[in-house]
């Protein structure tokens, strides 16, 4: 862009930033000045420089020492708009080092790299940051040589939406509220708290450690890990691996390893088998069909009228229901149920502290009486005892009203827990092993089922038929070891 | 709320401490008689005083008076078996804002804490 007067141009530079004057060669000496080039520049509309007029005598000086060339000079600049930085969200920086794995190169891969390495992608724990916001940066505004101002472009804040997996604390912070694998999408971000993988945990997934529900549709391979930070579950099948689940656990299928391999669930466990695993159950567990040289470790109850166990150890805290015990091969089985139950020792404890505590609260209620019975004017010692006998009163009240509603509550579990029981439906076989609590019978014949073995309510075994409550004698291929000190009954503890 | 309970009795004291806390007061400094509240006090600046009448080297009473020449503001309850009523009055022209007479109940103790700051709280804000 250019605007000029005969011997006169004023050349205009990029966003009209700078103006520059040019001398034509030949341009009649004599008719050009300086107030005509200031005229002529006043003309055009440049903005005032005070610097300008320096330059002008300079270039009038050049053109009169060589009128044959060409001249020019920068008469006037302005000033460029620094335009705004927007807003933008940025990763924590220790979140970059989380093992999102890409698939390593077939052909170049180290010698120590971890096959077994996840390869799920970026997971996040529940309260961890995510990343940071960083606010929008303000520019300012420039101006052309003839003075007009050339807007900066505003700075827009981040554009990035979540969803509520994620807070966005007020300094910025953006934490995770549920643990799971990150997704993001343009302009968006979040967390997904399940994770599913659609084929099998293997090498092309790696082990899998996962804050939420892991879902696998396929199997899980030998020596492979899955860990869910929530429920697992796994619709086929899971060779010698290792599981571990914050809450409960579904195997569809089972999970069979050769070498003890373990499961550990934090609440329940469904699967259709177990075979070789060693299992720790949090709660309870239902198991459809066999479980066959597993260590099992239930805490609640097992609950599975249609299983067989052969071989191996099953621990359940409250009792068991399953199918068959042992095999007719006469191979070790053992049943423990109950082995942890500290509820009379409990009871006992309680019983003793309350009667110390109502000895006490007798007594001072006795005092209490003496004193208040005091005629006449009260000393200041026999005042201070007084109210003080008066509050032990008050706090002992208190204690013995609360030591009698726990004791009611023990009383109530242990009732529960006398209830505890194995029951098995087809049949026991020789080789198998049953304890309940201080109890152990040892089976040297099979046993026909339905048969339940039980503690009665004043602590003894007992055998009896699930279906009608009837108690059966003791079978003949059965061998009852007593206790030795037997829980005391119930009516003693009342 | 920072409370100084001056009382020879450490029983007594105990007793004070577990009414205290059930209203939800917990920063409290003790003293075992008034010269030892005199030399803990200023420090501590308490905005609640329970005092006992009768203790060895100085007696409530004493500390009170010596306490109000330099500070009129902090609220003080006596808790004491004087029950009279002359030495009820000694104890208010001293500039006791309440009074407890052993033997009391928590109930009652509580009661007349609240009273106390109620009352002060509404005086001071006026």
């Amino acid at each position: 862009m250019s605007s000029s007067a005969p011997s006169l141009r004023l050349e205009l530079g990029h966003a009209r930033l700078s103006a520059t004057l040019i001398l034509e060669p030949d341009a009649p000496t004599s008719e050009l000045s300086e107030s005509l080039v200031v005229a002529f520049l006043e003309e055009r509309g440049l903005a005032p420089d005070p610097d300008r007029l320096p330059r002008i005598r300079q270039l009038l000086a050049e053109q009169a020492a060589a009128p044959a060339a060409r001249h020019s000079c920068i008469v006037a600049e302005g000033f460029p708009p620094k335009d705004g930085v927007d807003g933008r969200f940025e990763f924590d920086p220790a979140l970059s080092e989380h093992p999102t794995v890409p698939a390593p190169s077939d052909s170049e891969a180290p010698a120590h790299t971890d096959h077994y390495a996840s390869r799920i992608g970026m997971t996040v724990r529940e309260g961890a940051v995510l990343g940071r916001v960083i606010p929008p940066v303000d520019g300012f505004d420039g101006f052309d040589v003839f003075g007009n101002c050339i807007a900066a472009r505003p700075a827009r804040p981040s554009s990035i939406k979540h969803d509520d997996t994620i807070e966005l604390a007020s300094d910025g912070r953006m934490l995770v509220k549920v643990g799971g694998i990150v997704v993001t999408t343009p302009g968006t971000i979040r967390v997904n708290p399940t994770l599913e993988i659609n084929g099998n945990v293997d090498f092309s997934t790696g082990s899998v450690d996962f804050p939420g529900d892991v879902l696998v549709q396929g199997s899980v391979r030998d020596c492979f890990t899955v860990k869910a930070g929530r429920d697992l579950t796994v619709n086929h099948l899971v060779d010698g691996a290792t599981l571990a689940a914050t809450r409960d656990c579904t195997l569809r299928h089972g999970m069979a390893s050769k070498d003890r391999h373990t499961l550990n669930v934090g609440r329940h466990l469904a699967a259709k088998y177990l075979s070789g695993v060693e299992c720790h159950v949090g709660g309870c567990a239902t198991i459809e069909s066999d479980i066959s040289h597993c260590l099992l470790h239930v805490k609640g109850e097992l609950s599975s009228p249609a299983c067989s166990v052969v071989h191996g150890e099953l621990h359940a805290g409250v009792g068991c229901d399953v199918a068959e015990l042992g095999s007719t091969a006469g191979v070790e089985t053992a049943v423990i149920v109950a082995s942890e139950d500290r509820s009379a020792a409990y009871v006992e404890r309680a019983e003793h502290l309350l009667h110390l505590v109502q000895t006490r609260l007798d007594r001072t209620s006795e005092r209490l009486k003496d004193l208040r019975s005091v005629h006449g004017r009260m000393t200041s010692s026999q005042a201070d005892a007084l109210t003080e006998l008066s509050f032990e009163s008050e706090h002992l009240e208190t204690a013995t009203s609360r030591l009698k509603q726990s004791l009611d509550r023990l009383r109530g579990l242990r009732e529960g827990s006398l209830n505890i029981g194995v029951t098995v439906r087809t049949a026991i076989h020789p080789g198998t092993r049953i304890s309940i609590a201080s109890w152990k019978v040892t089976f040297r014949e099979t046993v026909p089922g339905p048969v339940r073995l039980w503690l009665n309510p004043s602590g003894a075994l007992e055998f009896t038929n699930p279906d009608t409550s009837q108690v059966l004698p003791t079978p003949t291929g059965a061998l009852v070891e007593k206790p030795q000190a037997a829980l005391p009954p119930l009516q003693q503890a009342a | 709320m920072r409370i100084l309970l001056v009382d020879d009795s450490k029983t007594m004291r105990n007793i004070q401490k577990a009414v205290l806390a059930q209203l939800g007061h917990t920063e409290i400094l003790e003293a075992c008689d008034g010269q030892d509240a005199l030399s803990r006090a200023p420090a501590f600046r308490p905005e609640l005083m329970l005092v006992d009448w009768n203790m060895p080297n100085m007696d409530g009473l004493t500390f009170v008076k010596t306490w109000r020449q330099t500070n009129k503001q902090t609220p003080i309850i006596m808790v004491t078996t004087e029950a009279e009523k002359s030495r009820v009055i000694d104890a208010i022209k001293a500039g006791v804002n309440n009074y407890v007479v052993k033997p009391f109940t928590p109930d009652l103790l509580s009661q007349r804490i609240q009273e106390t700051l109620a009352k002060c709280g509404a005086s001071a804000a006026a």
